[in-house]
């Protein structure tokens, strides 16, 4: 695979849900209970699973930890610019895939 | 009441269930020390317990940052054994996998066989040779070494045996992950 198709290959599902979740700054408990709760249940990270997926996404700029709160002693995330800006790509693709779904299966219910 | 259990395991995923047996039995483990577990009175079923093979020693500052995180995520470490660590995680907290997704399970699967593989043919080369050792020398030694040498043979092929059958349990999980892979994330 060429670096370029690789690049526009799919965000796997916990790190499209950890970008979403350090919009706004979070740490790993509440990035945790906030994919929870955004897919309902369906999605519950292992806390190994996100320590990998947060450490990647720091070495590739994609999230930084947030020096807002310098009390805390739960280190927090934010989404940089590069980050945001795979978010983006991300729904595009996404957005692709349910027209093409949609237009070859037509509405599932 | 503190109460002791010497145990030997060579598979870490049924010392798993084993503790988590021992959990809803309303005994907590707390503490291992060369094959003697330790457990506290606890409510059945308090705790959900999880082993993990650390990349680093748990007191590497790289392994110090895991554990760490952990705790954030309120998971306790209980204890450790060289790179084996001991966590747990009261199960009102709701479900406790280390790992929930395919990629990072494969790469955890990964890690432990790559220390099981050398220790396994490790076990497996000295032991063969030691009953070899036994065959060929039978009337030439004294008693007493071949004594040694069939019984330490034999109990190395054991562990090597036992070590292949967790390393051949994982190569198999690895396999129904990689083709699943290829299906979905």
């Amino acid at each position: 695979m060429s670096p370029e198709s690789f690049e526009r290959g799919a965000l796997t599902e916990a790190v499209y849900y950890i970008l979403l979740s350090v919009i706004a700054p979070m740490h790993g408990y509440a990035i945790m209970q906030n994919i929870e709760k955004q897919t309902a249940g369906r999605v519950a990270l292992g806390p190994g699973t996100l320590y990998g997926a947060i450490n990647a996404l720091v070495q590739k700029n994609w999230i930084t930890a947030h020096s807002g709160v310098q009390d805390s002693r739960k280190k927090e995330y934010v989404i940089t610019d590069l980050g945001r800006n795979m978010l983006q790509m991300e729904l595009k693709r996404l957005k692709e895939l349910l027209r093409n779904g949609e237009a070859f299966v037509g509405d599932m219910q | 009441m503190k109460r002791y259990v010497w145990k030997v395991f060579f598979d870490h995923e049924k010392e798993e269930v084993w503790l988590n047996g021992m959990s809803a039995k309303g005994l907590a483990f707390t503490d291992f020390f060369l094959f003697r577990y330790s457990f506290l009175d606890c409510e059945p079923g308090e705790y959900i317990y999880r082993i993990e093979l650390l990349e680093t020693l748990p007191d590497h500052p790289e392994g110090m940052k895991y554990i760490c995180f952990m705790a954030e995520n309120r998971v306790e470490h209980v204890s450790s054994w060289f790179r084996w660590v001991y966590f747990r995680k009261r199960a009102s907290d709701g479900q406790f996998d280390i790992y929930s997704d395919i990629d990072s399970r494969l790469n955890y699967y990964r890690r432990v066989n790559k220390l099981l593989f050398p220790i396994m043919w490790f076990e497996l080369f000295v032991g063969v040779r030691g009953v070899l050792y036994f065959i060929d020398y039978m009337n030439g030694e004294s008693g007493a070494t071949l004594l040694f040498n069939i019984i330490s043979g034999a109990l190395m092929i054991y562990i090597g045996v036992a070590i292949f059958g967790a390393w051949h349990s994982l190569r198999k999980k690895i396999l129904i992950l990689k083709k699943e892979k290829l299906l979905r994330e």
